[in-house]
């Protein structure tokens, strides 16, 4: 159940230690030992397409595929697609509240939550057992989630959110700030952009993340792999390669591919059964 | 029955106002029984003593339960049964009360509507295609690339919320169309005519009448699962296909009938004797609603 680590404590983030403003003492539940491991705080927008979710979840992945905890705010959107990333790894993953640890917040991560702490992550906040959520205190946890981490991720941010805001906390404790770039007319891409821009640094894989820190991506060999696994029929190659990391609308598939919709329908589900591709709203399709 | 989905204003009434111009024509058995249940209701119009054209009924959303079913101190039949052998088109599904909907569930099944006051029991024929339209959410943005979508999780959870599983199981073509943008409008991509459509949907729908000759039916829908043991007979690889469909795309269980029959009339319209494997997964396609995507 909950505990209390004070500033003394062994296991207080060494990290949080050097921030200015850093709480004074830590409500936990689940696996204290993360706290010290290196950590990168994936965050982003709450509203997201299912680009970013896909990213997002992919980052925490291959992240806690190499024994790097994934930290995020335990919210909607992106921060769940990291948590939910990083727990297919062994990294494992720290969920920073912005209230106590009596509410589960939102009601929709209920499920997320059990599995974080199934998973020997934790979640941790800087609020008292029974402070309610309060969307205030929310962008305040955001200089905990950059501080226990050794450089912010961000995948998906609008103009003005909080995402922007752990990227200028980030910045101000010194740490690395990368972010996922977006098309240029995506609403959700505004924020991320204009950070790169700013000169944040832009990250194509992993890679480019992990070269900052001198720490070699054990996946590189298994991915060539993972590559060469997929064998597609060759009567479904024509939708499959059409479908990329970017959604694409039926009727899309049908004009480029010049098949009649049944067609597409038929081979759309073939694809769904073995795995390889997905379907998002508005009948739209990526790889997964 | 029919249900799309889209994320924003335009598009989805045109295209379910079009369906009559594709419905196939109506027998003489057929138009008889539609004339009767009209003439009950006492709408028959003066001029016209023969009902000759599939009726399209489409209440408003402020619909009672009681006028969609039908009801009085002597029952009358609700739109429902007037729409008998036609479509019932409900526009903006989740804006209709709860109560209203869930009382289509047991005609939607039996294809029979009983209704019991003082004065008399009756049951009315109400044989008709559920054709529904909605929005994604109630702003009518979500998923959508343009426009952000202002809508709460929960508001978008309790708007879905208003259609029962049970309901939406009985739905068995579910289509998301996105916006129509309007010089797509005027493209002149090759399209095929309501009449040519209409020539296709009568063949497929003669087919089902010879088939079904013996069995004293109409069409596909109509299938027992006892007929369907023996005219929705599937492969091995079909069967193959359905099962890992269920156990990887999240299907409800009581969507396997309604896939079967759907798949039946798409082998019909392809002119094929046998259920075959495209056929079964074109009509798995149709059913997105089920799939569970939007929790992403």
């Amino acid at each position: 159940m909950e505990r209390i680590i004070k500033t003394s404590h062994q296991c207080f983030p060494k990290e949080l230690l050097k921030i200015k403003n850093a709480p004074s003492k830590l409500h936990i539940i689940g696996n204290e030992n993360l706290l010290n491991k290196k950590c990168i705080a994936i965050v982003g927008s709450r509203n997201c397409t299912a680009y970013g979710f896909k990213i997002a979840k992919q980052f925490a992945k291959e992240l806690s595929q190499n024994d790097i905890t994934v930290v995020s705010g335990l919210a909607l959107g992106i921060d769940s697609a990291a948590h939910i990333g990083a727990l297919e790894g062994r990294g494992g993953t720290i969920a920073v509240l912005g209230h106590g640890l009596k509410y589960m917040f939102p009601k929709e991560n209920e499920d997320l939550y059990k599995r974080i702490l199934d998973n020997k992550g934790c979640i941790i906040t800087e609020y008292d057992f029974d402070v309610e959520p309060n969307s205030k205190n929310f962008p305040k946890r955001n200089r905990i989630v950059s501080g226990i981490s050794m450089g912010v991720l961000i995948v998906e941010a609008k103009s003005k959110s909080g995402s922007t805001i752990t990227a200028r906390l980030a910045k101000e404790q010194g740490k690395n700030v990368f972010c996922v770039p977006s098309n240029l007319d995506s609403i959700y891409g505004l924020g991320t952009n204009r950070l790169i821009q700013k000169g944040a640094k832009l990250v194509l894989s992993i890679n480019d993340i992990l070269e900052e820190y001198n720490i070699r991506n054990v996946l590189v060999e298994d991915f060539i792999d993972e590559e060469n696994k997929i064998e597609i029929k060759e009567e479904y190659l024509p939708i499959y390669n059409l479908i990329s990391n970017e959604p694409i609308n039926i009727n899309e598939l049908c004009k480029k591919s010049k098949m009649n919709i049944s067609k597409v329908n038929q081979i759309l589900t073939m694809l769904e059964i073995e795995g390889v591709i997905e379907e998002k709203i508005g009948k739209e399709f990526i790889r997964k | 029955m029919f249900a799309d989905w889209k994320s924003t204003v335009h598009g989805k009434t045109m295209m379910a106002r079009r369906i009559p111009s594709i419905l196939p024509d109506l027998s003489f058995e057929e138009a008889l029984e539609t004339t009767k249940i009209h003439s009950i209701a006492g709408i028959l119009p003066k001029d016209k003593p023969i009902i000759t054209t599939r009726p399209f009924r489409s209440p408003h959303h402020t619909v009672s339960g009681t006028s969609l079913a039908g009801g009085g101190r002597i029952p009358k039949p609700g739109e429902i049964s007037l729409a008998h052998y036609g479509v019932l088109f409900l526009d903006e599904l989740p804006e209709f009360k709860k109560d209203a909907l869930e009382v289509m569930r047991g005609p939607l099944e039996d294809g029979l509507v009983t209704i019991s006051r003082v004065n008399a029991t009756l049951a009315y024929p109400c044989d008709f295609i559920f054709v529904a339209s909605m929005n994604p959410c109630p702003c009518g943005f979500y998923g959508s690339k343009e426009k952000e979508c202002t809508c709460s999780p929960q508001a978008i959870t309790k708007y879905m919320g208003k259609i029962s599983g049970p309901l939406l199981d009985r739905i068995d073509i579910q289509i998301e169309v996105s916006p129509v943008k309007y010089q797509k409008l005027s493209d002149d991509d090759e399209i095929e005519t309501s009449e040519k459509i209409k020539e296709r949907v009568n063949q497929a729908r003669n087919i089902q009448l010879n088939r079904y000759k013996n069995e004293n039916i109409y069409s596909n829908s109509e299938l027992s699962p006892k007929l369907m043991e023996k005219y929705c007979k599937l492969n091995d690889n079909s069967k193959k296909i359905l099962k890992t469909a269920f156990e990887k795309l999240g299907l409800s269980a009581r969507a396997y009938g309604r896939i079967l029959k759907v798949a039946r009339t798409i082998a019909d319209l392809d002119g094929k004797e046998n259920i075959l494997e495209e056929h079964i997964a074109e009509a798995i396609q149709y059913r997105s609603l089920d799939k569970k995507y939007w929790k992403n």
